[in-house]
């Protein structure tokens, strides 16, 4: 608790902190109610700009974007029936009857309520939870830690997406990427096929950009015949009808503090992610509903319920992050990144060492700061961003990101190269969402690669026995049998749900 | 053809996987002379040929998309997205041979015209995003902007 406080007051101290956090916190709910921009392809353009503050500006603008963007997912979802984030579809549901019903005030200030509360009870769980889980993971060893990269690998690659085996290509694909460059153990260049800039390996920002960023460049360019025209706002406002009342609140907050629960405990999960957090609580408080009839016809608790979970994912997917130095999701990867870059080794040690002690409880406070910043601008302006939004133009924007893009790669390294790889890397981000498999899986497994690899052949180092060694270790003996659980359950889950989809 | 072109992505992981097999069969000894450098990659590549070649495979026999795929064209990515990435990379090598300014007018005006708006609405576009970007980016964060190879255009800042 000393330590949180000694973070808001490293926050409080820096006024141009401060500044970053609220600046953030608009960006971050702008690009989330941006239908075709995410939170992530966000980050992925600023991160070569975070390289040019300092590591807690940085961080602190990142998480607050990453936060405010959840959030902002809602505005679209209620305001165009069209989700700014696959983790608002479920705000979908009963977010756009209220509006057509002539609440859409309601909506945003119920969505707002419920994300703040849905963060900040996952914010309590990251503190807390991150530092208990660190302290237990102080005696890992290089073996427990490689059985933890493999689990890792093995649930992303079978939770995220629709098929199990496209989800391993993506992650043995990202693994592979990751090797080209010198090899961690020796400094031997691998897989460079003579090109001279492969030997010092690829950078994360030009895969990021090209992957999340300019895919959706090609997609929208792609589509550009089929949707031309401005975004149209559903629903007019009725006076006096965009107050939550008393009585309202009563019967949200209960639902707010359940699918808050629920979110967290998905989001401490690696790869399941909001959009599952929220579904999860959407059918959880749809059943346990006495007015059942009334979901999906524009129900407050509707709103409440997804808008609460998807949120409370934010904090705790940053747990395995801090405390393994295993991101859970795409966002936490880029966040690895970004630590790295600033010369900050995550893992058990980040709670020990203590400069970067005072950066992660900066930046946990920075969280809980961004919480009443996007809450504030939330609860009082989303209307006005909805409306505002709704003028923009796809036309106009995207040229724009698509510039931007370009510079951004440039920047990580300011070398032209990262430029092509970034084009390389839109081409195959496009075809792999075309094609259903996850770039998610294939960034996160390109960020752990080289780490796990390492770790693998130093535990195969310090072995006799060679790959038996995992065997006479229990810790990361049931790791591994955990992860391979969690194969063997979603593939028997897959052969299950295949003839009910295919009758 | 539709199916052909919606195999596509699975047909791009096996040439990849075969590369990468390639490329790690051919790696040279390390430092200390072993091959243990080459176990991860090539294990790797062989796992996600292997992974990609079945996935071909039983596309190709089942003659349907797979879940969570969403249909490929062969009109819409020929006409549409292999242009747009050619127009990408040759907005990078543009960058290499005649500067940032005046590579990225050309390409921001193109790209603005393929989003459908007029040619003046574009150029004129084009030269705002292009000077905003370029006081942002080289001004205030003071990237190094190298000159174009073959001509070297001055902004006004």
């Amino acid at each position: 608790m000393i330590d949180l406080l000694n973070g808001f007051a490293t926050l409080f101290a820096d006024p141009l902190a401060l500044v970053f956090v609220v600046g953030a916190a608009i960006v971050g709910v702008i690009v989330g109610a941006t239908p075709g921009l995410t939170s992530a392809a966000a980050i992925a353009m600023l991160v070569p700009v975070t390289l040019y503050m300092e590591p807690l500006h940085a961080l602190a603008a990142l998480v607050v974007i990453a936060k405010a963007g959840r959030f902002g997912g809602s505005i679209a979802a209620i305001m165009f029936n069209t989700p700014g984030t696959a983790a608002a579809a479920a705000t979908t549901i009963d977010g756009n009857p209220m509006s057509r019903k002539g609440q859409p005030g309601k909506a945003l200030k119920t969505a707002a309520i419920a994300s703040a509360i849905g963060d900040l009870v996952g914010d309590m769980l990251l503190i807390f939870g991150a530092v208990w889980i660190a302290s237990l993971t102080e005696k890992f060893g290089p073996t427990e830690y490689f059985a933890v990269y493999l689990s890792a690998f093995l649930v992303i690659s079978t939770v995220i997406g629709s098929s199990i085996i496209k989800g391993l290509i993506a992650t043995g694909a990202g693994i592979i990427v990751a090797m080209i460059g010198p090899d961690a153990m020796e400094g031997t260049i691998r897989l460079s096929f003579g090109v001279f800039e492969l030997n010092a390996g690829l950078h994360l920002v030009p895969l990021l950009i090209g992957m999340f960023v300019v895919s959706e460049v090609v997609i929208q360019l792609e589509n550009q015949s089929k949707s031309a025209g401005p975004i149209s706002i559903m629903g007019k406002l009725v006076p006096n009808g965009d107050r939550v009342t008393i009585p309202e609140l009563r019967r949200i907050l209960p639902v707010i503090g359940r699918s808050s629960i629920i979110g967290s405990l998905i989001g401490i999960l690696p790869g399941l992610g909001s959009s599952v957090a929220a579904f999860a609580a959407y059918g959880q408080e749809k059943a346990r509903a006495k007015n059942p009839e009334e979901w999906g016809e524009g129900a407050i608790e509707g709103v409440a319920a997804p808008e609460a979970a998807n949120n409370a994912v934010s904090g705790p997917s940053m747990i395995p992050l801090l405390a393994l130095g295993i991101p859970g999701s795409t966002i936490a990867a880029i966040i690895l990144g970004v630590f790295l870059i600033h010369g900050i080794q995550v893992g058990p040690g980040i709670f020990e060492n203590p400069q970067s002690r005072e950066i992660v409880f900066g930046f946990f406070a920075a969280g809980l700061l961004g919480i009443v910043a996007y809450f504030l601008i939330g609860y009082f302006g989303a209307g006005l961003i909805g409306r505002v939004i709704s003028k923009m133009s796809t036309k106009v924007l995207f040229p724009y990101i698509f510039l931007t893009c370009f510079v951004s790669a440039y920047a990580a390294r300011t070398n032209v190269f990262d430029v092509f790889v970034m084009c390389v890397a839109g081409f195959f981000g496009y075809l792999m969402r075309k094609g259903g498999y996850s770039t998610a899986a294939f960034l996160i497994a390109f960020v752990l690669a080289q780490e796990a690899e390492f770790r693998f052949r130093q535990s195969l180092v310090l072995s006799n026995d060679g790959i038996f060694i995992y065997l006479e270790k229990p810790i990361a003996l049931s790791f591994i049998a955990a992860a391979l659980c969690i194969l063997f359950f979603q593939i028997r889950k897959n052969r299950a749900d295949r003839p009910r989809k295919n009758p | 053809m539709k199916l052909a072109i919606n195999a596509l992505p699975a047909a791009c992981f096996l040439l990849f996987g075969l590369a990468m097999i390639y490329g790690s069969i051919t790696m040279e000894q390390s430092f200390s002379g072993t091959n243990e450098h080459r176990w991860v990659p090539l294990g790797m590549s062989v796992f996600v040929s292997v992974l990609a070649g079945w996935l071909l495979l039983s596309q190709t026999l089942r003659g349907s998309l797979d879940e969570g795929a969403e249909p490929l064209e062969w009109r819409s990515f020929a006409v549409k997205v292999v242009p747009c990435i050619a127009l990408f990379a040759a907005y990078a090598q543009g960058q290499i041979w005649f500067g940032y300014g005046a590579a990225t007018f050309a390409a921001g005006g193109l790209v603005f015209r393929l989003f459908q708006n007029s040619w003046i609405s574009s150029l004129m576009q084009s030269a705002i995003a292009t000077l905003v970007l370029y006081i942002l980016f080289f001004k205030m964060l003071k990237l190094y902007n190298p000159p174009g190879r073959w001509l070297d255009l001055p902004l006004p800042f």
